[in-house]
């Protein structure tokens, strides 16, 4: 055995019996357990559940850690989260973004879908045109409807605590915006 | 005129699965290259030889399984609540099949662990790795009375099958007014909270068109098992009239022919009568030599679900020893992660690589009504130290509460992981 290979197991030999070797946790079996809720590869059928997959690697991280911080509270998530840690969340983020983003196939209102259409512009402004994501907001285009409804939802109830912008483009809107928003997302595939 | 095979198979199927014939079985999909055998199309099974063939296109994936489709047990107490038929609950195999693996409707009737072969009644299929994902089965020796007439009079109905379709047939047939009596066994049994949400939906069912019918749950256990404050507060607000729960109520016998129930010191009788009884693994498990003498379920290594007594089979889903994992619920999610797991594991040792440490997660929901549904979510990582799953600090909790999204959650999450499984 070289001299540099001996050096480097006496290291390993000295590291504390329960240290756990660094990225000992495999990420690919990691992220498969996602599916059972959110599909296989991340791009499930849900109406309520949305695709994890295809979006920026820092979206999915702020989601996961919002999670586990508690400025989101989803009564599924905010347990799956606290299980993981930094490392995990940025290696599951870049995981689940080089995977193909998936649209829902649960109907949207065309007639809701073009009243929400006259609404979505400031949101592009942050979330990207037809709203499939940029670097300030993440993909809303072919999400779930419910899911989209839900979300706008769980920021004025408190259940997400949203950004100083996030919370002044909702304050104005009604719930009936807030519907036709998220049918006009949800058809944009 | 009848064949020597035919007469043999006719023989080893009337007998006990501890005869192995001494005419070699005819060999059914002669193996060349590296296979691996999964045995049972469930949702451990379905799930492995899912994830096999992902993983390792190129290898042999061959899933045996008895029925034509995929029948789910999770969800099936919503066809016995009248909400979901038969048919929301089945998927077919297609998807599988699609996939390159080959699945055998037949059913097994041993394992030669020696030779690596599997005996069907139609023939024997050899292996290079065999994964186990067999299920259960029910333990009526200590129930009196459990004699087909008995079990008949009394479904379980912890299979999906014919016995979910008759429970949901004879609620709907009952006169209203009437009497249901539920029997709940000591755990470990397959799905915790599966009982309670069977009793919360049944509890619906009979509020909605049964006025005046009472459900008895005669539970042997000292509460309820799982998500109990929960199901607790559901059935305070919502069935006070109509359920009677019990505890520390063991059941000694039944009478099929005048539905009588009796424990140790009461008696009911039932006009619809559900006796869930204890459960072991399969009885293929047992007999091939994988399971201590007096356990009921399986020990494994938890890295990879390797038998401790066969370093070739891996075993998953409900017949696995949580004393041997971890505290692991037996859930349909769980099996689903092991069956990833044990996917991993197989492909990994077949092409001698070191398998990879591993992560279960679950999440079980339950409907309370008919629109309002609980949940329990929890992450397991494998720990290097006891070599067993442990969920980190904070990694498991409750819904807050019952609520409506939660039912609609639960509606999405069973659409996502046939999915997962069988698409």
């Amino acid at each position: 055995m070289t001299r540099f290979r001996l050096l480097g197991l006496w290291l390993l030999l000295a590291l504390p019996a329960n240290m756990a070797v660094a990225g000992s946790v495999d990420i690919a079996g990691l992220a498969r357990t996602c599916a059972g809720c959110h599909g296989p590869e991340g791009a499930g059928p849900g109406r309520t559940i949305p695709s994890i997959a295809g979006l920026r690697a820092k979206h999915f991280g702020d989601a996961m850690r919002g999670y586990r911080q508690g400025s989101r509270s989803f009564y599924v998530m905010r347990f799956i989260a606290k299980g993981l840690d930094d490392d995990e969340i940025d290696k599951l983020s870049i995981h689940f973004a080089r995977l193909p983003f998936s649209p829902s196939r649960a109907p949207t209102d065309p007639a809701f879908a073009g009243k929400g259409a006259l609404l979505a512009k400031s949101c592009n402004a942050c979330h990207g045109a037809d709203g499939r994501g940029a670097d300030k907001g993440p993909r809303l285009a072919g999400q779930p409807v419910e899911y989209l409804n839900g979300a706008l939802a769980a920021y004025l109830s408190g259940e997400r605590r949203g950004t100083g912008d996030m919370m002044a483009q909702l304050k104005p809107l009604s719930a009936a915006d807030r519907l036709h928003l998220s049918h006009f997302y949800a058809s944009r595939q | 005129m009848l064949s020597r095979r035919k007469l043999l198979q006719a023989a080893g199927a009337g007998v006990g699965a501890s005869y192995i014939p001494l005419v070699s079985a005819e060999e059914l999909l002669p193996k060349s290259g590296r296979r691996i055998v999964v045995l049972g199309g469930g949702w451990g099974g379905a799930t492995a030889a899912q994830y096999a063939k992902r993983l390792a296109p190129d290898i042999d994936i061959v899933l045996i399984e008895a029925e034509e489709a995929f029948r789910s047990c999770p969800t099936s107490n919503w066809v016995i609540g009248g909400l979901w038929n038969m048919a929301d609950i089945t998927t077919s195999y297609e998807g599988l099949r699609r996939r390159g693996i080959k699945v055998v409707r037949d059913r097994a009737t041993a394992i030669d662990a020696a030779a690596k072969e599997v005996r069907l009644t139609t023939g024997k299929v050899r292996y290079d790795r065999l994964i186990l994902s067999p299920g259960i089965d029910y333990i009526y020796d200590n129930i009196e009375g459990m004699d087909a007439a008995g079990r008949a009079r009394f479904p379980a109905a912890w299979k999906a099958g014919p016995e979910t379709a008759l429970l949901r047939q004879r609620l709907a047939a009952m006169p209203a007014g009437g009497t249901v009596v539920m029997t709940v066994p000591l755990g470990p049994f397959r799905c915790p909270p599966g009982p309670y949400e069977r009793a919360s939906l049944i509890a619906a069912y009979l509020k909605r068109q049964k006025p005046g019918s009472k459900l008895v749950v005669l539970d042997a256990n000292k509460k309820i098992i799982s998500k109990g404050k929960l199901f607790k507060a559901a059935w305070d607000d919502l069935y006070r009239d109509i359920i009677d729960y019990r505890t520390e109520q063991e059941l000694i016998g039944v009478d099929g022919s005048d539905g009588t129930i009796r424990t140790a010191f009461d008696e009911f009788v039932a006009d619809v009568g559900n006796v869930i009884p204890p459960q072991r693994a399969k009885a293929i498990v047992h007999e091939a030599g994988l399971i201590a003498d007096g356990r009921r379920w399986a020990a494994v290594k938890a890295k990879t679900f390797q038998s401790a007594a066969a370093d070739d089979i891996h075993i998953i889903g409900d017949a696995t020893d949580q004393s041997s994992i971890g505290s692991v619920p037996k859930s349909g999610f769980i099996a689903n992660s092991m069956g990833k797991v044990a996917a991993a594991a197989a492909v990994a040792l077949l092409q001698d690589q070191a398998p990879p440490t591993p992560s279960l997660a679950n999440t079980c929901y339950s409907l309370v009504s008919e629109d309002e549904g609980i949940s329990v979510t929890a992450l397991y990582k494998w720990d290097q130290e006891t070599r067993k799953f442990l969920v980190p600090a904070g990694a498991k909790g409750l819904s807050p509460g019952r609520s409506k999204i939660v039912a609609r959650n639960a509606r999405d999450w069973a659409h996502a992981i046939w999915a997962d499984m069988l698409s």
